[in-house]
């Protein structure tokens, strides 16, 4: 094991890793989306922490408004787009409509039509899925879309 | 001598009367601290409320790490209400950005320790600087760097890890 690593193991032991769940993604959000995506090849304990739900006011929330930004994450490449969000969390009902609308925005292969409500001129997304949450929207126009899913509130 | 509450002491300090309250540590150090900087902690601010005899009880923070922690919040709490646009509120401003930097001069146990004390204490500024602390010194290092700087054990078999990598590399532009 090379001399810098085993120092610092005897500083710190793994103390990072042991903070609870919560602070670990109050870290994270304070990161760049891509290091955030980069941090889960840390270790299985890391890979863990993206997957799970995150229920501090501020810190999903912040991370995913990072995300969505065009220039972090290159979102014409997904095909999917899922959002999940815990009754416990209805604050974030517009913040989730913002997530959406950017989701579908710039999931564009073409440049997007413009309407009211929800709109995707993308030729890939597929498959739309809306577990209950409080969102603020009219209608869905897409191109491509098979299919929806819209669960009652 | 003045009456006290129940575990509120009168002391002077910079020439005035100001209310104190003692945190007794895990290891049974008691600090007197003014309340003003006690109550940047809402746990400590809701056991003022609440009363009690013999100092408040932090069974979660040792004596170092409280002392950090009350370093910043008798600093904090100093700061006057910020008067808009004035010379001296932006001269404060950079005073306690320069502290705070300083504060977090520390090593990587200790900050751990003071991430996990200014969530129990719910003192949200030293918790959002500390785990800015953090964020900053994973950024800009490869997966392998942030390993070795935290001391933590890859436990991916090479094919997860590989499998992993793929998925990230697709991620992103």
């Amino acid at each position: 094991m090379p001399g810098a690593s085993r120092s610092s193991i005897l500083a710190g032991g793994d103390r990072l890793s042991s903070l609870p769940d919560c602070l670990l993604h109050h870290i994270m959000s304070f990161m760049k989306a891509r290091q955030v995506v980069q941090t889960c090849v840390l270790s299985t304990r890391w890979e863990h922490l993206r997957t799970l739900p995150q229920h501090r006011p501020g810190g999903f929330q912040d991370f995913t408004d990072h995300l969505i930004i065009p220039n972090n994450i290159s979102l014409p490449l997904l095909d999917t787009f899922q959002l999940h969000i815990s009754h416990r969390n209805c604050y974030q009902g517009k913040a989730a409509a913002r997530w959406i609308h950017h989701g579908i925005k710039y999931n564009a292969q073409e440049p997007s039509i413009q309407r009211q409500g929800l709109s995707s001129s993308s030729w890939r997304l597929e498959r739309l899925s809306f577990p209950p949450c409080e969102c603020t929207f009219h209608e869905i126009t897409s191109h491509s879309l098979k299919n929806l899913i819209l669960k009652d509130y | 001598m003045a009456a006290a509450d129940s575990c509120d002491g009168i002391s002077t300090s910079g020439g005035g009367w100001e209310k104190t309250v003692t945190l007794v540590s895990s290891d049974d150090a008691r600090f007197e601290v003014r309340e003003a900087a006690a109550s940047l902690s809402q746990t400590v601010r809701r056991m003022i409320r609440a009363g009690g005899d013999g100092g408040i009880p932090l069974p979660k923070v040792d004596a170092r790490t409280l002392s950090t922690v009350l370093e910043y919040c008798n600093k904090h709490a100093a700061v006057p209400a910020p008067a808009p646009e004035s010379s001296s509120a932006e001269a404060a401003a950079v005073d306690l950005e320069w502290f705070d930097k300083e504060l977090m001069h520390v090593d990587l146990a200790t900050l751990c320790s003071l991430i996990r004390a200014a969530d129990y204490l719910e003192v949200a500024g030293l918790l959002d600087l500390t785990c800015k602390t953090v964020a900053d010194m994973i950024k800009s290092k490869t997966a392998e760097e942030i390993r070795q700087m935290f001391g933590i054990q890859n436990d991916f078999t090479p094919e997860e890890e590989e499998q992993l990598s793929r998925e990230n590399a697709g991620v992103f532009e």
